[in-house]
């Protein structure tokens, strides 16, 4: 018995030594070289940008289906000359702030409660669970039914569409706060109101920026939505009509504009949580 | 009459496998100026003692009176320091210590003038505006403290302040409090599972035995508290340190 022990406790020492293969691209959850990272950013824009001129300029697709890179540029310069562009953007950005301006003034309060409650956690939280999973874009026909064809159904329909992820996002935010914490506040003498309004929302406020960042996306996503249904002007307009005139290069010009505004709005949460939050970054 | 009492307090925790006693008729009390120390091997429910003290918990039966006062709830009577360094990370080491007095509706410059003197007392004037993320462990429970002093409670709780701390920090922090005590002569409640810590700061010990929690023994300190780190060596020390680890060698493992 005790001979077997020590002959499989020799065998670990004869057992070749294996070690983790050095890496630099493959490491897990760690940063990477700044020069590597910048390369691989180029290439992650670079690399289909060329693909599509290779395919577009080889003729094997028509341009009716894949229009050549010169000629979505074309076609953008069309588009901002006339200043149709201009008018679409400005209708869709008016559309996703204020429906998401409006979920968030509702969503965040009540997440917060709904965070720091049990009580108005299980007040609220079965109805809004059923809710969210009912896809906002259903409700299109209720709304134009209700509000007819004018902005109220749009900004609306983000409204429903942000209000309850965002809700159920800053109610899980709260349960990252220590308890510890809170237990403190309460020994130096702090009330409930104190403890909510000037320990949980600092906490989780960098939480909450990132979270708005997030569903900003939803938000985005849900102008188009809208405005393929029923609108006069902005981007979500502008494809549906450059699909019926089969102006395929404008609609590139539309998904690419639509792109990047939501890039620039992303950039512009992270700046804020930045400036605002010091503390919670590195 | 006496600072704080703890009268017959038992805690049960009803769980789904029935209720746990983590407290039975425990029996304190503690005067005006004291350095108590509670000491217990972990199950004996010492830091449900402090959170009922603190009014964090709600005693099953039994009650607690802080200068003949029944407590009800937390209150900036009893300030509290956690083991984990419960600063709050987005105010300035400043701003955190006089976080309370802002709470309690004390005026600017007067709580400005007294973290002020708050972080004198505790050696960090010069960090007042940096961020608790700069600071070490060590440094922030230095913070912790002078945050739950600068509310001037009527007693301190401190529930194993130093457990997280390596140990060359967790002796200066020893003499560091004992000196802070001197100065401020605030009433001290500490709980620790470290025996030498223990008899190092306390005039009092009380031992707590395990499942359930009460006390099984009371201990007068008498050791000259105005002494260094020598007096770990000292043979009335020494004979204390073995006593209270008789007495928490439980003969229910056994």
């Amino acid at each position: 018995m005790s001979t077997s022990i020590e002959d499989s406790l020799n065998s670990v020492s004869i057992r070749p030594q294996k070690m983790l293969p050095p890496t630099v691209f493959w490491r897990i959850s760690e940063d990477i070289p700044q020069r590597l990272a910048w390369t691989l950013m180029c290439l992650s824009i670079s690399v289909p940008l060329v693909l599509w001129w290779i395919v577009s300029n080889s003729g094997l697709i028509p341009p009716l289906f894949l229009p050549t890179p010169l000629q979505v540029v074309n076609a953008l310069q069309k588009l901002l000359a006339s200043g149709d562009l201009q008018k679409d953007i400005t209708f869709s950005l008016f559309r996703v702030i204020s429906g998401f301006l409006l979920a968030a003034i509702i969503s965040i309060p009540l997440g917060l409660l709904m965070g720091a409650f049990a009580s108005i956690r299980a007040l609220t939280e079965p109805i809004i669970g059923i809710v969210r999973y009912m896809p906002a874009p259903a409700f299109i026909p209720l709304l134009i039914l209700y509000f007819g064809l004018d902005e109220t159904p749009k900004i609306l329909l983000i409204f429903i569409g942000t209000l309850f992820f965002n809700t159920l996002m800053v109610m899980d935010a709260v349960k990252f706060v220590p308890k510890e914490l809170l237990e403190t506040t309460y020994t130096l003498g702090g009330q409930r109101k104190q403890v909510l309004l000037q320990v949980i929302f600092p906490y989780i406020l960098p939480s909450i920026i990132d979270i708005c960042r997030v569903n900003m996306a939803a938000s985005w996503n849900l102008v188009i939505v809208s405005e393929l249904v029923a609108a006069t002007e902005g981007l979500g307009r502008r494809i549906s009509l450059a699909q019926r005139f089969l102006k395929t290069d404008e609609i590139f010009v539309g998904l690419i504009v639509i792109g990047l505004i939501g890039l620039a709005i992303d950039l512009l949460f992270r700046l804020l949580l930045r400036v605002t939050c010091k503390w919670a970054t590195n | 009459m006496t600072h704080l009492e703890v009268n017959q307090l038992s805690k049960q925790f009803k769980t789904r496998r029935g209720a746990i006693t983590a407290l039975q008729d425990v029996n304190i009390h503690i005067e005006e100026g004291e350095f108590v120390c509670v000491v217990g091997a972990s199950g004996s429910g010492k830091s449900t003692l402090l959170r009922l003290i603190a009014g964090l918990e709600v005693p099953t039966t039994g009650e607690i009176l802080v200068d003949g006062v029944r407590v009800t709830g937390p209150g900036c009577d009893r300030g509290m320091v956690f083991q984990s360094y419960t600063l709050y990370p987005w105010m300035s080491i400043a701003e955190n210590v006089e976080f309370g007095l802002k709470l309690q509706g004390v005026a600017q410059t007067k709580r400005r003038e007294q973290a002020a003197y708050y972080l004198e007392v505790v050696g960090l004037t010069g960090f007042a505006k940096a961020l608790p993320k700069e600071l070490s462990g060590g440094m922030k429970q230095r913070v912790a403290i002078a945050r739950a002093l600068a509310s001037q409670p009527k007693i301190l709780l401190m529930d194993e302040p130093f457990g997280a701390l390596d140990v060359q920090t967790k002796d200066a922090m020893q003499e560091f409090l004992l000196e802070i005590w001197r100065r401020t002569r605030t009433t001290i409640l500490m709980i620790t599972h470290d025996i030498e810590e223990a008899i190092f700061l306390s005039g009092r010990i009380y031992v707590l035995s395990s499942h359930p929690g009460t006390v099984k023994q009371e201990l007068q300190i008498d050791l000259p508290k105005d002494s260094t780190e020598q007096i770990r060596l000292h043979p009335t020390f020494l004979k204390y340190k073995d006593e209270v680890m008789r007495l928490l060698r439980t003969p229910e493992l056994v």
